[in-house]
C-alpha cells in the first residue's frame, strides 16, 4: 500500500512539475526574477550611493543607510512573497474543478490513483517549488544588500524559511479553493484572500499608533485565519536590524513585523492539518 | 469513494451493478438500474440525452458516488482501488494534456495503471488505434478524431477486465468508426468486458452482442442484439385494428394479405416494419412506434 502511494505521488510529481516545464512557467518566473533582482541591485547600489554623505545621529541611534537598506528588504520580502503566491496560485488554481471541466482529471482519477494522493501531492509539489523559490530568492535579495548596499539583514536564513511557509499557505489555499471554483474564479478568490490578509497585517500595523482594541482583535483574527500574513510579519521581524531604526521601521506597511516563533509553527501545524484534511474529504466526495 | 458494499457480488462477473440510485437536487439520474457485464461481453448503452447513461458510466468508474445501490467491478466496489485497476476507460468529454506527445500521454497512462507493459505495450496500441505514425506529435496538435483514437488506446492500457467507452465514435470519420467497431468486437473476443455508452444505434447493433436501453433512469430494454433486431415484422390496418406479424419481411406480405381475405378480413393498409434497433429505441423513448422507424409499402 504505502509503495503504491510513493508510486503515485511520483507520478503525479513528475507530472505537475512536466506540465510547468512544458508551459514555460519556470521559464517565464526565471526571466522575471532575474529582471527584478538585477532591478533590486540597481537599486540598493544607486540608494547606497545616494546616501553615502548623509550622516547619521548617534544620539538618536538612526544610521541613514541602514534605515534605507532595511527598507528595501521589506520592499523584497513582499514582492518576493506577492510573486510566490502568484506562482502558487497559477500552478494549482486548476487543479481540480479547473481541469474536471476541461475534461482532464477523470482520465486520471478513474485510474488507481488515490484522489487524496492527487491533492496532496499537487500542493506538496507546488508548494515545495514555490518556497525554495521564496526561500532562494530571499537569499539573493540578501545577497545584493550585502553586495551593493553594505547591509546583512539581522538572520540570513529565517526570513527565507517564514516567507517559504507563507507561501506555503497560498499553496494550501488555492488547493482548497479548485475544489469548489473554475479556474478563473479561483484565483481571484485567491489573490483576494492574500489582498485581505496584507490589507489586515497593515491594519494591525496601524492598530499600534491608532490604540484600537476592537481593530487590533479584528485585523489579528484575520491574519490567523489566513497565516500567510504572520509568516510575512515573521520574516520582516526576523530581518529588521536593531534598536532605533528598528523602532522607526516598525511603524512602516512594508516594515512593520511581528515576532513568530513555536505558538506560530504550532499553530501552522494545526491550520495545515485541518485544512488539507478538509479539502481531502470534501474532494472524496465531490461527483466529477 | 467506494459505493455499498452490503452485497455480496458475484466474482466471476466483471461488472455488477444493482439498484443503482443517484439524484442531482430534484432531478433523478438512475432510479434502480441493474447492469450486469460478463467477461467477453460487449454491451451497448443507449439512451436519451439526460436518460442516465453518462452517470451510469461515472459511477461504474468511481466518479460519481451512488446514493442507494451497489457498484462492483471485478468483485471490488466502484471506486475502491482493485476496482480503479479493472478499469479502462475513455470519457466522454475526452481531452489530454496538450502539452504531451502521444508516447508520453501513454507512457504517463501507463504509471497510473501500474502497467509493466513498457514501450512495447504502446506501440502495439498506438498502432491498434492507427496512431504508430503520431507517437512523437504533441496532443495539441491532434486532430479530434486522433485524440479520440488516443482515448481508446490509453483506456485500453495496464489490459483491464472492464473497457467502459463513453461515445467512443462521436468524433470519428466512417473508417474511424469502422476501426473502432473492430477493435471493439476484438476487445470482446479477448476475454475483456466492454460497456459501449453511445448515441449511434448503428455502432451499438454492429459491435455489441447486448443492447441496454435506459430511460429516465430506469433500464426499459435489456437484451441480446439479435432479440432486438430479429422483433421485425409486418403490420396491418384492419377492420378491427391494427394487426402485427411479427418476424415477417415484405416477401410474406403477398402471401399474408391472401391469407387476411380469404379469412374474411378487411384489409386497409399493410406496412413493414424496417427491422431495426431504432425501431425498439424509438418505441422505448416515445412510448410508441416512430412512423419514422416504419417503412410504408
Amino acid at each position: 500500500m504505502i509503495g503504491a502511494i510513493a508510486h503515485e505521488t511520483r507520478t503525479m510529481g513528475g507530472y505537475v512539475l512536466l506540465e510547468a516545464t512544458r508551459r514555460r512557467t519556470f521559464t517565464t518566473m526565471t526571466v522575471i526574477t532575474v529582471l527584478l533582482l538585477g532591478l533590486f541591485a540597481w537599486a540598493v547600489h544607486e540608494l547606497h550611493v545616494a546616501l553615502a554623505d548623509v550622516p547619521s545621529v548617534p544620539r538618536i541611534g538612526v544610521d541613514p543607510q541602514e534605515f534605507a537598506a532595511a527598507q528595501l528588504a521589506g520592499i523584497a520580502l513582499f514582492g518576493i512573497f506577492f510573486v510566490g503566491a502568484v506562482l502558487g496560485v497559477l500552478l494549482n488554481h486548476a487543479a481540480v474543478r479547473g481541469d474536471a471541466e476541461q475534461g482532464l482529471l477523470q482520465q486520471v482519477v478513474a485510474r488507481p490513483i488515490g484522489r487524496t494522493v492527487l491533492l496532496f501531492t499537487r500542493f506538496a509539489v507546488v508548494g515545495i517549488v514555490c518556497a525554495a523559490y521564496a526561500g532562494v530568492t530571499y537569499l539573493l535579495a540578501a545577497l545584493a544588500l550585502t553586495t551593493f548596499g553594505d547591509w546583512n539583514p539581522s538572520s540570513i536564513l529565517l526570513p527565507g524559511m517564514w516567507l517559504g511557509l507563507g507561501v506555503l499557505v497560498v499553496c494550501a489555499i488555492t488547493v482548497v479553493v479548485s475544489i469548489f471554483l473554475p479556474t478563473s474564479a479561483a484565483g481571484i478568490l485567491v489573490f483576494m484572500l492574500v489582498g485581505a490578509g496584507l490589507g489586515a497585517g497593515f491594519v494591525l500595523e496601524l492598530t499600534q499608533t491608532v490604540g484600537s482594541d476592537a481593530l487590533d482583535d479584528v485585523a489579528g483574527a484575520v491574519t490567523w485565519l489566513l497565516p500567510f500574513e504572520r509568516c510575512y510579519q515573521a520574516a520582516i521581524e526576523a530581518a529588521a536590524p536593531e534598536g532605533a531604526n528598528a523602532q522607526l521601521l516598525s511603524i512602516g506597511p512594508l516594515t512593520g513585523g511581528r515576532e513568530a516563533g513555536p505558538t506560530l509553527l504550532l499553530w501552522l501545524a494545526g491550520w495545515f492539518a485541518v485544512v488539507l484534511g478538509a479539502a481531502a474529504a470534501l474532494f472524496g466526495r465531490r461527483d466529477l | 469513494m467506494p459505493a455499498d458494499t452490503s452485497s455480496d457480488p458475484p466474482h466471476d462477473l466483471a461488472l455488477d451493478v444493482r439498484a443503482a440510485a443517484k439524484r442531482f437536487g430534484r432531478i433523478v439520474a438512475l432510479d434502480g438500474v441493474d447492469l450486469a457485464i460478463a467477461p467477453g461481453e460487449c454491451v451497448g448503452l443507449l439512451g436519451p440525452n439526460g436518460a442516465g447513461k453518462s452517470t451510469l458510466v461515472k459511477s461504474i468508474c468511481g466518479l460519481v458516488r451512488l446514493r442507494a445501490g451497489t457498484a462492483h467491478i471485478d468483485g471490488h466496489p466502484a471506486g475502491s482501488r482493485a476496482a480503479r485497476r479493472s478499469i479502462g476507460y475513455l470519457a466522454e468529454l475526452f481531452r489530454f494534456p496538450p502539452w504531451l506527445t502521444v508516447d508520453e500521454a501513454l507512457a504517463f497512462q501507463q504509471r497510473l495503471a501500474r502497467s509493466t507493459g513498457g514501450a512495447g505495450e504502446r506501440t502495439r496500441l498506438l498502432a491498434r488505434v492507427d496512431l504508430a505514425h503520431a507517437t512523437t506529435r504533441r496532443v495539441s496538435m491532434l486532430s479530434k478524431g486522433m485524440q479520440q483514437r488516443l482515448g481508446i488506446a490509453q483506456a485500453i492500457v495496464g489490459d483491464p477486465r472492464l473497457v467502459v467507452l463513453d461515445e467512443p465514435t462521436s468524433a470519428l470519420d466512417p473508417a474511424g468508426r469502422a476501426m473502432v467497431r473492430e477493435l471493439v468486437r476484438d476487445l470482446a473476443d479477448e476475454g475483456r468486458a466492454v460497456l459501449v455508452s453511445s448515441h449511434l444505434l448503428g455502432e451499438i447493433e454492429q459491435c455489441c452482442s447486448r443492447v441496454v436501453i435506459l430511460v429516465d433512469g430506469t433500464v426499459r430494454l435489456d437484451e441480446p442484439i439479435g432479440d432486438v433486431v430479429e422483433s421485425r415484422g409486418v403490420l396491418v390496418e384492419t377492420g378491427d385494428g391494427v394487426q402485427r406479424h411479427s418476424g415477417l419481411s415484405e416477401v410474406d406480405v403477398p402471401q399474408l394479405v391472401r391469407q387476411l381475405v380469404a379469412d374474411g378480413v378487411d384489409v386497409y393498409g399493410v406496412r413493414v416494419t424496417s427491422s431495426s434497433l431504432e425501431d425498439a429505441y424509438l418505441e422505448l423513448v416515445r412510448g410508441a412506434p416512430d412512423p419514422a422507424g416504419v417503412v410504408i409499402r
